[in-house]
């Protein structure tokens, strides 16, 4: 159990040993014309680089070899200990929520230029609030598709930004929404 | 007398229509978002970005900068009246000003906030049209060595005092700064993890990064949390406020001036935030005040020292964006992007040129006006905008994830831009999750190109000799002090384990003998 606990503490510095190993290897192929005697573009991502792996690697190793972790702590912390952390930090009781809400973003996103972005918006403003523990269906209905409703009127009318108006069927129901609302 | 010149003609301006109107929109905005946990006014900066693409740059920095400096005022509503801290830099609040709000004194404690406010906002003010002008002409003298050390000395700030893990800062740093390297290098045009991506070739915009990290990262952060306010509003508080007396004040003189003085020169310094400046301001006035046994029990200088923090670091925070182009926050760094998507590149030249320095006087004139106006919105229509608390938390958030994606949209109609900030919402949610601070890594994308730039310069200027850096007189004094800050943390950890090593030895010496 313990060794688990270590890999999975170890895991994101090692993560990012490796990546950045793969950049520090990518950094030194940057396709220039070198003058002599003087740095190249790749000078300042490499120094970068280097501290990274070099800061990565060695709390790598002394997660490993140590028994007790203290952390250098920076000044604020010390300040904001005095703190009910709870305040503060509230703990991570709900994580299948944020994970939920970061997938229907990325399906948001997958679709929206597809069904544009009236339609897309309001079923995912419904979802977001349901997953957000909004539990009023008639509310929840109402809400995204006034708050839909407003985002093509504010962004298209007065912002001048032209949002996606999907394709095949979705094109006419966002041209009539457009319509609706006075934008042409 | 220039100085006073310029800024008579600033507040004139101020008093047009179209400035006036979005100064009070700004305040409200500020208010609203500052009062609600989990928004906070660097996100409200955030999400107000897009609507200043169709102004021009007075209104649109008078805006930004109202919602700045009003965020740092009202949550001192919700933290006096009902415990809810609005943001951290509340939570101080919370020990003297909800304690006197239970001993039957909440009017009385919206008061001394309110004066609070007033005398940190019109103080950092007054010091900022004084500096400004100065500054300007010492950042004229300004070469590559003292830029790079001045961006140096603001990303060692910044890790020095962010977060429960130096190493976990400095990753967080040195991955902003990797960011802020991808695209086309500005010397030699060589392509830097591009990936072949188009979408890469023009590098990563750091407001994107803002709005992924601050924006959507918090409401993805907020969603694991459950989305729970930490009290309830309650309706039956009175939202009175009541002004302390002349007297009072007199008696708290020596708090607001050493809080006025900490708020606005712990402001300049980049990396230290609203947040730094309110527990630091309390933290001086439990060591140093004159009834600092008293503290925590409903005393107004817990009130007064914090609040006075907060707000004074706005102005201070303006003081390097406008001068040297050096953003120190969150906050400065999208009113930085502001001035950049309207063509102006803020630093020393806009002192120089009169028809700037007007607009650079009527942003300066909009904080006096700010100020004033947040604190008179404050004592007449704080009953209305507590209101925001009652908004379901759920629904609140997912408007806040339409704007952030609709902002992210709107700056060149392009759904990369979108897939960025919901990247970066990603990255900031695991950051949160791991305990990597934000701040370096957003400071560190914002600064980046900056430091890259006067890094290049000098190196080839000076052909390849980095002991420049120390041995130039103004960046060598910057580089020495930030290497000091840097390793202070490491220091003071060592100092505090000896500390206890030493007890435990006592102890158990101790324990043998008995």
């Amino acid at each position: 159990m313990q060794v688990v606990e270590k890999l999975r503490r170890i895991a994101p510095y090692a993560i990012i040993v490796l990546v950045s190993g793969y950049l520090y290897h990518r950094a030194l192929g940057f396709d220039f014309e070198r003058v002599p005697e003087r740095i190249g573009p790749d000078a300042w991502p490499r120094i970068i680089l280097t501290l990274l792996i070099a800061i990565c690697g060695y709390q790598v190793l002394r997660l490993a070899v140590r028994r007790t972790t203290s952390e250098v702590e920076g000044v604020l912390q010390s300040l904001e200990e005095v703190a009910d952390p709870s305040l503060l930090e509230p703990p991570q009781a709900h994580p299948g929520r944020a994970l939920l809400g970061i997938a229907l973003t990325f399906g948001y996103l997958l679709v929206f230029e597809v069904v544009g972005f009236f339609i897309a918006t309001f079923v995912y403003l419904v979802a977001l609030m349901y997953v957000g523990g909004y539990r009023r269906p008639l509310w929840a209905l109402t809400i995204s598709l006034a708050a839909s409703l407003s985002f093509v009127f504010i962004f298209m009318k007065i912002v001048y930004v032209s949002l996606p108006l999907g394709r095949g069927p979705f094109l006419a129901v966002s041209v009539g929404v457009m319509k609706l609302l006075g934008i042409h | 007398m220039d100085t006073l010149h310029y800024l008579g003609i600033g507040l004139a301006h101020i008093f047009t229509l179209q400035d006036i109107v979005v100064l009070v929109a700004g305040i409200l905005v500020g208010m609203a978002v500052s009062i609600m946990p989990g928004l906070g006014l660097v996100m409200g900066v955030v999400l107000a970005l897009p609507f200043t693409y169709r102004m021009s740059i007075e209104p649109s920095i008078i805006l930004l900068t109202a919602i700045y400096v009003s965020g740092t005022y009202a949550g001192c509503f919700t933290a006096i009246l009902y415990g809810i801290p609005g943001e951290p830099m509340d939570v101080p609040l919370l020990w003297d000003g909800y304690a006197m709000a239970q001993k039957g004194q909440p009017a009385k404690a919206l008061g001394w906030a309110l004066v609070a406010a007033l005398t940190g906002g019109l103080f950092s003010s007054a010091v900022m049209v004084a500096l400004a002008v100065p500054m300007s002409r010492v950042a004229l003298s300004f070469g590559p060595p003292d830029y790079f050390a001045a961006v140096f000395f603001g990303l060692t700030t910044v890790v020095a005092l962010a977060g429960t893990s130096l190493i976990n800062s400095f990753i967080s740093l040195f991955i902003g700064l990797l960011v802020a390297t991808v695209g086309v290098d500005p010397i030699y045009g060589a392509y830097r993890f591009t990936f072949s991506s188009p979408i890469l070739e023009n590098g990563v915009p750091y407001v994107m990064v803002l709005v992924g990290m601050y924006g959507l990262g918090e409401v993805f952060n907020r969603l694991g949390q459950g989305l729970k306010l930490h009290g309830e509003p309650k309706r039956d508080v009175r939202v009175k406020t009541d002004f302390p007396s002349l007297k009072e004040l007199w008696s708290i003189r020596r708090t607001l001036l050493r809080s006025s003085v900490i708020g606005t020169l712990l402001g300049i310094v980049p990396g230290a935030g609203a947040t730094v400046t309110s527990f630091i301001s309390y933290g001086i006035e439990k060591q140093y005040g004159k009834r600092r046994h008293l503290l925590g029990t409903g005393m107004p200088e817990g009130i007064v020292a914090p609040q006075v923090g907060s707000t004074a670091s706005v102005a201070g925070h303006m003081i390097p964006l406008l001068t040297l182009g050096i953003p120190g926050s969150g906050a400065t760094a999208v009113i930085l992007a502001a001035f950049l998507l309207h063509g102006v590149q803020p630093g020393p030249m806009l002192f120089t040129d009169p028809a700037s320095k007007a607009v650079v006087y009527t942003i300066l004139a909009s904080l006096f006006v700010g100020v004033i106006g947040m604190c008179l919105v404050g004592f007449l229509w704080i009953r209305v905008v507590v209101r925001v608390l009652r908004i379901p938390q759920g629904v609140l958030s997912a408007i806040v994830v339409m704007f952030c994606i609709v902002g992210a949209y709107a700056n060149r109609n392009s759904v990369s831009d979108v897939w960025v900030i919901v990247i970066f919402g990603v990255l900031g949610y695991a950051f949160e999750k791991l305990k990597f601070p934000i701040s370096p890594m957003v400071l560190g994308v914002i600064l980046g190109p900056l430091a890259e730039n006067s890094y290049m310069q000098t190196m080839i200027s000076y052909h390849n000799d980095w002991t420049v850096f120390f041995r130039e007189r103004l960046s060598g004094t910057l580089m020495v002090v930030s290497i000091l800050a840097m390793f202070f943390p490491l220091l003071r950890h060592l100092l505090l384990k000896r500390k206890r090593d030493h007890g435990r030895r006592i102890d158990s010496q101790r324990r043998h003998e008995a």
